[in-house]
């Protein structure tokens, strides 16, 4: 099991399902949603009105009455519901207790024989209640859908017309005097002609481009979302494309089937609206896919199968029908559990790749380590190419065991939010590097089959990944090192300079005053001897701290100090160009080396390049030091011809570089060599 | 930089690589042109002349025939492969699995609807096409790679059973039909003996292409048969149901061939 998704005293496991409670206000209001759907169709079955024409759309109705109030109470009562989702679980709730309640006036009104008061109230609710119940979710479910916020501030407005524009519907279409063909034809109790003509044009002024914004709000939201948003999003549409497919059927499809085709996909919008808002269904949907796809891939194949048999051997076995439909019934009764074994690996790996088969995954990583030419550090990305590619999963990454805690050394994929799982890296009982994996969109957990295969591939390759932080050990204790070393040779060096080449400076200046006054010739010899037998010490000193550590490094600061060197080398016939940070500054280790590299490579060029013009660059990053030094002349290749050279001078180069942990490359053509470091600001233990 | 060095195994894949070439002798190619006519003679022959019938209208009304398992879909089926394993062989390379479960489907449907339709001169025509294609098979270089893991696409699987399902009947008719109205020269009889041959040939690369990995690609020969087969049945009067059925199904595999393809291009 992976380490975190594994279960520790009384912690719920991150994938477990939270405690849903329980809250009266959205089930009394579902309640009265279902209960107005219910007793519609209740009202309709006594009073025998299935068959008239303004009982035609109630089943719809009713049924988006039940799903839209049910699913708003569960979205209501989830308690992973957003504070911005409430709202669009209101507007659901809305949209279904008017649905109900439009069924159930509808009902009512179709089943009265006379003018009555609540057949006069029925007429006049029915003709208008549709209103909130249906234009929501034109404008508002797809302003505020998935997650009850607008895209943006300015969305407002949308809304807002969307909101006045309905509650101006409703009454408009309230008032306008309307009759309602039921048992009897029946009149609105209140009815305003004069006022429905205003406030009927202003209703559509209002929703027709909240309309157009809400669908605009939709595709925006699907082109800028990701992952379980963009999942959400399609759930949505998908609902939505059946819901339109079955309406633009309603004049193909024969009665009542185009009725009940219609009120199932108002249902299944509804269920996929509070599915997707909740999430929770979303997480097991691929899981109900591939389940789905893999039986009715196993039904069409018996099918197929049965009929192909059944044709052959009624053929062969000329007419006896009978029995070729038992041999066949036989025949492919016989391959039904092979076949949906093969059926279900393969919608395995259509969804999940290779996990089904940990040999074939194991084998393809074998094969990429085993490549021709593979380098040790490249062994991380290779594990986190095949995790990625092998199983499908969005992203893997792979974290190396240092001292300074685990540093990401390869990732593949999307690797933006918190990984699902961490399998260790394990060798010879130590943690040498962890891989982490992102779950696929909609899981929330790794499979079992998962969790088997990276667990085999994380011990498969612990050895070399192992040989990997080893490497990386001994590079940074060497780094230590030359940074060691050079911070010795640094306070040595200035030991050497201010403490003895002073002390021998001015002995060497006392012997002279000395002499200066001795009237002795055989003293004067003498002091003279000692003053030379100082001032030789005095230069061997002066040699010794200038191998230490270059003097012009301290004396005119890492940037002068180069500008010195390209100065040197000036000539006639060779142009030197200088560009340098004028502030960059780096370790005393990697100040030695850019100087080095720098003197090498110039020194390259004038003793074999045979160039015309030659250009030193030095710039500061914010962790590297680049430096640049190209040149006009022959290339390598020339320069071999011109000047035999053993090549130990880019060795020394590169080895310089390393050694503080940068790199170093040189490039070469007939026209001209580059030689380019990177050399890190601080090396070892100061990085 | 450290490289990873990993012990080498003594190899025991002895499957050849389907990678290798084997620059064929002078002797080699001289057979494989030999065979080559061979093979190619009676279906490039066939097909200039179906093709000039159809251009001209001569024949007009075995149009159908022309179209279908008398004509071009019989000869896409027979002569694309035999041209693919000939350059293949000819360069020394394997021919691809596709073109060799192809040419085998081709030949052995063509010998059980001889044998279940033995007038006409089928048995002739098919007899010649199974020896000069076992001669090809004799002379590459390199023979096309049959034996391959089995897995099977979901997707494809039910499409391929329901296309057997539907085509199975249509040669079984088929081959009544020609058994009913046999005239004793292959040229000269209705060709139904043509059309159950490229429905059992269909069915059986399309269960091929479903089954077995390294084919898949057969089922555009299928769909795109499928589509031609349909199309040409309904443009030209015949069962509309039925045909209509050979259409969408062409449609359907299509399709369902191209989410295939975008699946494992998208993972």
């Amino acid at each position: 099991m992976p380490e975190n998704s594994r279960p520790e005293g009384g912690i719920r496991r991150p994938g477990a399902r939270p405690r849903r409670p329980v809250r009266l206000g959205p089930l009394l209001a579902a309640l009265v949603g279902v209960t107005a759907a219910l007793g519609a169709v209740v009202v309709l079955l006594a009073d025998g009105t299935w068959g008239l024409p303004a009982t035609r759309q109630l089943p719809v109705d009713a049924t988006v009455g039940v799903t839209f109030s049910v699913m708003a109470a569960v979205v209501l009562t989830s308690r992973s519901l957003r504070a911005g989702s409430r709202a669009l679980a209101w507007t659901l709730m809305t949209a279904g207790v008017c649905s109900g309640a439009a069924a159930l006036s509808t009902a009512l009104a179709a089943g009265a024989t006379g003018d009555s008061a609540l057949a006069g109230l029925a007429v006049q609710v029915q003709g208008c209640i549709w209103v909130p119940g249906f234009v929501p979710l034109l404008t508002l479910v797809p302003l505020f859908y998935p997650d009850g916020l607008l895209p943006g501030r300015t969305w407002r407005l949308a809304s807002y017309a969307s909101v006045l524009g309905i509650a101006l519907l409703t009454v408009g279409v309230g008032l306008y005097p309307e009759p309602f063909h039921g048992r009897t034809t029946l009149e609105k109790p209140w009815t305003d002609l004069a006022a429905a003509q205003v406030l009927v044009p202003v209703a559509a002024v209002l929703l027709v481009p909240a309309t157009l914004v809400a669908m605009t709000s939709l595709v925006l939201r699907l082109r800028r979302s990701r992952g379980l948003a963009r999942r959400q999003l399609v759930v949505l549409l998908w609902a939505a494309a059946v819901l339109i497919l079955t309406t633009a059927a309603q004049g193909v499809l024969p009665t009542p089937a185009d009725v009940v085709a219609q009120a199932c996909a108002a249902g299944l919008l509804a269920v996929a609206i509070g599915v997707a808002v909740t999430r929770h269904g979303l997480y097991d949907l691929d899981t109900a896919v591939a389940r789905a796809l893999v039986a009715a891939s196993l039904a069409v194949c018996l099918a197929g199968a049965y009929l192909t048999l059944f044709t052959l051997l009624e053929s062969l076995l000329r007419d006896r029908s009978a029995l070729s439909a038992a041999l066949a019934a036989g025949l492919t009764g016989a391959v039904i559990q092979p076949l949906a074994r093969r059926l279900r690996t393969g919608v395995d790996r259509m969804y999940y790749g290779d996990r089904a088969e940990p040999f074939t995954v194991t084998s393809s990583l074998a094969a990429r380590l085993t490549a021709t030419g593979l380098d040790v550090a490249e062994v991380p990305q290779v594990v986190c190419d095949t995790v990625v590619e092998a199983l499908r999963l969005p992203g893997a990454r792979v974290r190396l065991a240092l001292d300074g805690g685990p540093g990401p050394v390869a990732s593949s994929g999307t690797t933006d939010a918190s990984p699902v799982a961490t399998f260790a890296m394990v060798h010879r009982g130590e943690v040498v590097a962890e891989l982490d994996v992102w779950p696929r969109a909609g899981e929330r957990v790794l499979h079992e089959r998962d969790d088997v295969v990276l667990r085999g591939l994380a011990d498969q390759v612990a050895p070399a990944v192992a040989a990997l932080r080893l490497h990386q050990q001994l590079q940074r204790g060497r780094e230590d090192l030359v940074a060691a070393r050079e911070s010795q040779r640094l306070q040595l060096r200035r030991d050497l300079h201010d403490g003895l080449g002073a002390t021998l400076a001015g002995l060497r200046l006392q012997i002279e005053t000395a002499r200066d006054l001795s009237d002795e010739p055989g003293v004067t010899r003498l002091l003279g001897s000692a003053g030379d037998g100082v001032a030789q010490a005095v230069a061997e000193v002066r040699a010794i701290t200038d191998g230490l550590r270059p003097s012009a490094l301290d004396d005119l600061g890492l940037a002068g100090a180069l500008a010195a060197l390209a100065e040197r080398v000036r000539a006639p016939g060779l142009e030197v160009e200088v560009d340098l940070a004028p502030d960059v500054t780096a370790d005393p280790a990697v100040e030695v080396a850019l100087h080095r590299i720098a003197a090498e490579a110039l020194a390259n060029v004038v003793r074999h390049a045979g160039a015309s013009r030659v250009s030193l660059q030095v710039r500061d990053g914010q962790r590297l030091v680049e430096l640049v030094v190209a040149d006009d002349g022959a290339g390598l290749a020339g320069a071999d011809a011109r000047s035999a050279g053993s090549g130990l001078g880019l060795a020394s180069m590169r080895q310089r570089a390393e050694e503080v942990g940068g790199n170093l490359e040189v490039s070469s053509t007939p026209a001209g060599t580059t030689v380019h470091a990177l050399l890190p600001h601080a090396v070892g233990g100061l990085r | 930089m450290t490289s990873l060095t990993t012990p080498q195994s003594p190899s025991t894949d002895v499957t050849p690589r389907a990678t290798d070439v084997l620059r064929p002798s002078r002797r080699r190619r001289a057979a494989l042109a030999v065979v080559g006519v061979f093979n190619c003679a009676l279906p490039v022959m066939f097909t200039l002349n179906i093709t000039r019938m159809l251009a001209t209208g001569e024949l007009a009304d075995h149009r159908f025939h022309q179209l279908t398992g008398q004509g071009e879909i019989l000869f896409a089926l027979w002569l694309w492969p035999i041209l693919a394993m000939l350059r293949a062989g000819w360069h020394g390379r394997r021919p691809g699995s596709w073109a060799g479960y192809l040419h085998l489907a081709l030949m052995a449907s063509g010998v059980v609807c001889a044998a279940l339709a033995p007038g006409g001169g089928a048995p002739l025509l098919v007899g010649l096409i199974t020896i000069t294609g076992a001669l090809l098979w004799v002379t590459l270089p390199q023979r096309p790679l049959v034996r391959s893991r089995v897995g099977i696409d979901p997707l494809l699987a039910p499409l391929a059973l329901v296309g057997s399902a539907l085509l199975l009947p249509y040669a079984i008719d088929q081959v009544a039909l020609q058994n009913a109205a046999t005239t004793g020269h292959h040229a000269h009889n209705p060709h139904f003996f043509d059309q159950a041959w490229i429905a059992v040939t269909m069915s059986v690369v399309a269960v091929a292409a479903a089954a077995v990995p390294a084919v898949r690609g057969l089922v555009r020969w299928f769909a795109g048969s499928l589509v031609v087969l349909g199309a040409a049945g309904l443009a030209l009067g015949e069962a509309a149901l039925l045909f209509s059925g050979f259409l969408a199904l062409g449609v359907v595999v299509a399709l369902a061939d191209v989410v295939t393809r975008r699946r494992l291009a998208a993972n």
